[in-house]
């Protein structure tokens, strides 16, 4: 792998980690700005379509964030094992998907598994989605759900000895 | 990028590349990236250490052969926090892994499973080519829930709706 290629699974790497943050916390602009102008969204979790352009992909992830995202708390997109391949310009990625929250309404814990089919186009200095499919192997949820951890009760005055 | 960084790039990518082929490659995908004298010793199982490319490759097939997609499926290996450890020609790598999937139980019923562990690999470069010269694959433990449903988003609902106003 020469240091041209290196830097470009690099940065990748970070376009699909930008990615789950921005889809966790982001606005869905954010989240579109990282999709090509006319790139796929292939959401094949949610039915048998496809979501094309960046304007309607923006309409997507505000109808996520309104109907999905806003019903849970501490969502969070984890991407990893991301099998990157680049040529010219363009990269393919798979990448295993998992996604951790709390449904809003029943207080279980829910998690997600699934993977991420990505087809890649650098524009500029900036590598984008050119068409993303997200499939959802299994989701499992557990009732039992400690969102406040309790604390381990540290004296930060007691001293390196513990003592006073 | 430094010449470190290179390799550790480029052996994250085949590190990864060797767990999506041990995920759902071939026998013969799987078995390729290990080097010819190359050791898996995968200590969940009470197959012992496989040594060479040849048994390697028939313990893939076993694998396959033994859970069927019929009997387990969406297997991931997930690839979390590597770590390494150049030293020349090998290159130390310890990985947490979280593996994933679906299974039918004996009765029938479908359960998921989350396995965390982790892998230690040995990986040697052969003629500019990085292969396996010994991994292996520890479980920590393995906790089993029933699949959950999620509801649709119903965006192409809200689609078709919108056309219709129109």
């Amino acid at each position: 792998m020469d240091t041209a290629r290196a830097q470009d699974v690099c940065d990748i790497e970070h376009l699909l980690t930008e990615y789950c943050h921005r889809v966790d916390r982001g606005s869905a602009a954010e989240v579109a700005e990282l999709f090509t102008e006319d790139a796929t969204l292939v959401p094949e979790f949610d039915g048998d379509y496809e979501v094309k352009g960046d304007s309607e992909i923006q309409r997507f992830f505000d109808h996520y964030h309104t109907h999905f995202r806003a019903n849970v708390r501490h969502l969070q997109h984890m991407t990893t094992t991301s099998r990157i391949q680049v040529s010219a310009g363009v990269a393919s990625a798979h990448s295993y998907l998992l996604a951790t929250f709390v449904d809003g309404e029943s207080g279980a814990a829910m998690t997600v598994t699934g993977t991420y089919i990505d087809a890649l186009k650098k524009e500029g200095q900036d590598w984008k989605f050119l068409r993303r499919a997200i499939r959802v192997h299994f989701v499992t949820s557990n009732i039992e759900v400690v969102e406040q951890l309790e604390p381990m009760g540290f004296d930060p005055e007691a001293g390196p000895e513990g003592k006073n | 990028m430094a010449p470190d960084s290179e390799i550790i790039c480029q052996l994250k990518q085949q590190i990864v590349d060797s767990w999506h082929d041990h995920d759902g490659g071939t026998p013969a995908e799987a078995a390729r990236h290990y080097a010819e004298e190359a050791r898996l010793n995968p200590v969940f199982d009470d197959s012992g250490a496989l040594e060479g490319e040849e048994q390697i490759r028939a313990w893939f097939a076993f694998q396959r052969q033994k859970f069927s997609a019929e009997d387990r499926w969406d297997f991931q290996h997930r690839v979390i926090g590597s770590q390494f450890q150049l030293q020349g020609q090998w290159v130390k790598s310890r990985q947490q892994l979280l593996t994933t999937g679906q299974k039918r139980q004996q009765d029938g019923r479908i359960r998921t499973f989350m396995v965390p562990g982790h892998g230690s690999d040995v990986w040697i470069s052969i003629d500019g080519v990085w292969k396996i010269l010994s991994r292996t694959i520890e479980v920590d433990f393995a906790f089993y829930r029933d699949p959950a449903s999620m509801n649709p988003l119903g965006f192409l609902k809200s689609s078709n709706d919108k056309k219709e106003e129109h």
